[in-house]
């Protein structure tokens, strides 16, 4: 454990290093960055511009949902989705054997070797976007529940992380599907919406999208006290039985893999 | 006969990448699925805005999934990426016919195959849930102007993109550039909310940019939501914006060869 810790503060140091040294691309991803944390706020905000409450949940309420998305992806974002876009490449042209071949873990080493630095400025617009949310709804937050809201991110970001792993992992037996990651992207949607609006729509659409539901609305449920053992329970045994799928998923997709482009 | 070879030569690339141009399709269902099930709740049975109940605004969605894949282009990412980043646009510019016109020639075929998944899946919907949710024009004196709004979006999108690709000339990172005018568009052209509902600042904003007029005015069009006047001020608008890219596309084409190297950036 210690060595992979050490491993992968190496690998953090010289991702910074990186963002650092290439100043276009820095600025470009500072920018989007920004654009995409303030268009899941603006979103939000404009679906409910006309109505005061939605599936039970206030206009102010379902504002604070899309800000704690913003904080989820941020962190989510950071350590992982440079890796998907790397993973897609990797794959496509047959470069996964350098990380087959490294005595380390492949799932480890292909999901953790690069990180998002830009995303830091979409959670610090979440952070600051939910401390004001939360002021307009006059809700204090002590130090308990900030500890708990920060636990249910992790545990949501391991649901996230294991979904997007065992998409992307598919990605072995038809690597030209390169824009599988971008229906991930657009599958993160579903988290920040409150879960009654896919039991109304279909029971079966509900079941289907019930882990994403937990994603994004339990953390929020924290913050306005709302969460339940229930909620936390699922979180907790969802995230562990998602991160053994995908490990054991990994590992059966190698088999396949073919080691060419 | 030529410039219908390279169209047939491009179906043959999309048709062979099938799975990938459904999966296109199918995420910009899966978005616009997701506004239409929370306005399924937003809206109930009230009246949201004069004229736009629910079955309006679910029928505006439907008709945004095929207008999406149909009228928006996504040729930005391959002129700059592919063609001047990498160098690609020299093959190009040894080809008897003009840059633009192969671009737009290589982008129809992947925006008619998802318009033709778009279709289905509005064909699909209609039969499950009924033609109450399909609101379309009847007047068919309309309708000449109608397909005009149309072709316009769609020439217009096309024109707006190749513009961004152009960009690339001069950026050396044009990802920033391009998220923040998708998001732009996102709110801007009705892909997140029917302007007609969003603040009165914002909508006025929307109509006072090119945005509107490749998206939304097409399918409230077809919806019917436009009068004769209306129609008509939106094709001068349509005319007024083509006539601007069309300027800045010379503008910018011609001092970007300058910059090209040919040999990838």
């Amino acid at each position: 454990m210690k060595r992979y810790i050490r491993i992968y503060l190496m690998l953090v140091n010289s991702g910074f290093s990186a963002f650092l040294a290439y100043r276009p691309t820095m600025l470009g991803s500072i920018l989007s960055s920004v654009m995409w944390s303030v268009f899941g706020i603006i979103s939000m905000f404009l679906l409910t511009s006309r109505t005061s409450s939605v599936f039970g949940w206030s206009r102010y309420e379902l504002i604070l949902l899309s800000c704690v998305y913003n904080v989820l992806f941020g962190v989510f974002y950071f350590f992982f989705t440079r890796n998907f876009w790397e993973m897609q490449r990797i794959i496509h042209f047959g470069l996964l054997d350098s990380f087959l071949l490294k005595p380390i873990n492949s799932q480890f080493s292909i999901s953790f070797w690069y990180i998002s630095v830009s995303s830091i400025i979409r959670l610090a617009i979440g952070l600051l976007a939910t401390a004001y949310v939360l002021s307009l709804l006059k809700i204090h937050i002590t130090v308990f529940v900030a500890v708990l809201f920060c636990i249910s991110l992790v545990f949501g970001s391991t649901i996230m992380y294991a979904v997007w792993f065992m998409v992307m992992s598919l990605l072995i037996w038809k690597s030209n599907l390169s824009n599988l990651l971008d229906l991930l992207y657009m599958n993160n949607g579903v988290t920040k919406y409150p879960e009654q609006m896919y039991k109304r729509a279909s029971i079966f659409l509900y079941i289907f999208l019930f882990p994403f539901t937990l994603i994004v609305v339990v953390p929020t449920k924290v913050l306005l006290s709302k969460a339940t053992a229930l909620d936390y329970g699922l979180l907790v045994i969802l995230s562990g039985l998602f991160l053994y799928a995908s490990h054991r998923f990994w590992k059966y997709a190698l088999r396949f893999y073919a080691s060419a482009n | 006969m030529r410039l219908l070879k390279i169209l047939l030569l491009q179906f043959q690339d999309v048709f062979e990448q099938r799975l990938r141009s459904f999966l296109w399709f199918f995420i910009s269902l899966w978005g616009t699925m997701l506004f239409l099930l929370f306005w399924r709740g937003a809206a109930g049975n009230k009246m949201i805005a004069p004229g736009w109940d629910f079955t309006a605004i679910a029928s505006y969605y439907f008709y945004l999934i095929v207008a999406g894949s149909l009228l928006m282009s996504n040729v930005e990412d391959d002129i700059a990426r592919m063609d001047i980043y990498a160098g690609n646009l020299a093959r190009y510019l040894l080809k008897p016919i003009s840059y633009m016109q192969t671009k737009f020639l290589e982008d129809a075929p992947y925006r008619l195959v998802k318009t033709v998944y778009g279709i289905l899946t509005c064909l699909i919907c209609l039969f499950v849930f009924g033609s109450h949710f399909f609101v379309v024009n009847t007047n068919m004196l309309l309708i000449p102007f109608i397909l005009v709004i149309i072709f316009c979006g769609y020439y217009l999108a096309f024109l707006f993109k190749f513009l961004l690709g152009l960009t690339a000339f001069w950026l050396k990172d044009i990802r920033g550039l391009y998220d923040s005018l998708d998001i732009l568009m996102f709110i801007l052209a009705g892909y997140t909310i029917p302007l007609v509902l969003a603040p009165k600042w914002l909508a006025n904003l929307a109509y006072s940019l090119p945005f509107a007029d490749m998206i939304y005015f097409p399918i409230i069009a077809f919806q019917g939501k436009l009068s004769f006047l209306d129609c008509s001020i939106v094709i001068l608008r349509d005319f007024f914006w083509i006539g601007i890219f069309l300027f800045f596309i010379q503008v910018l084409w011609r001092r970007g060869l300058k910059k090209f190297t040919a040999v990838g950036q």
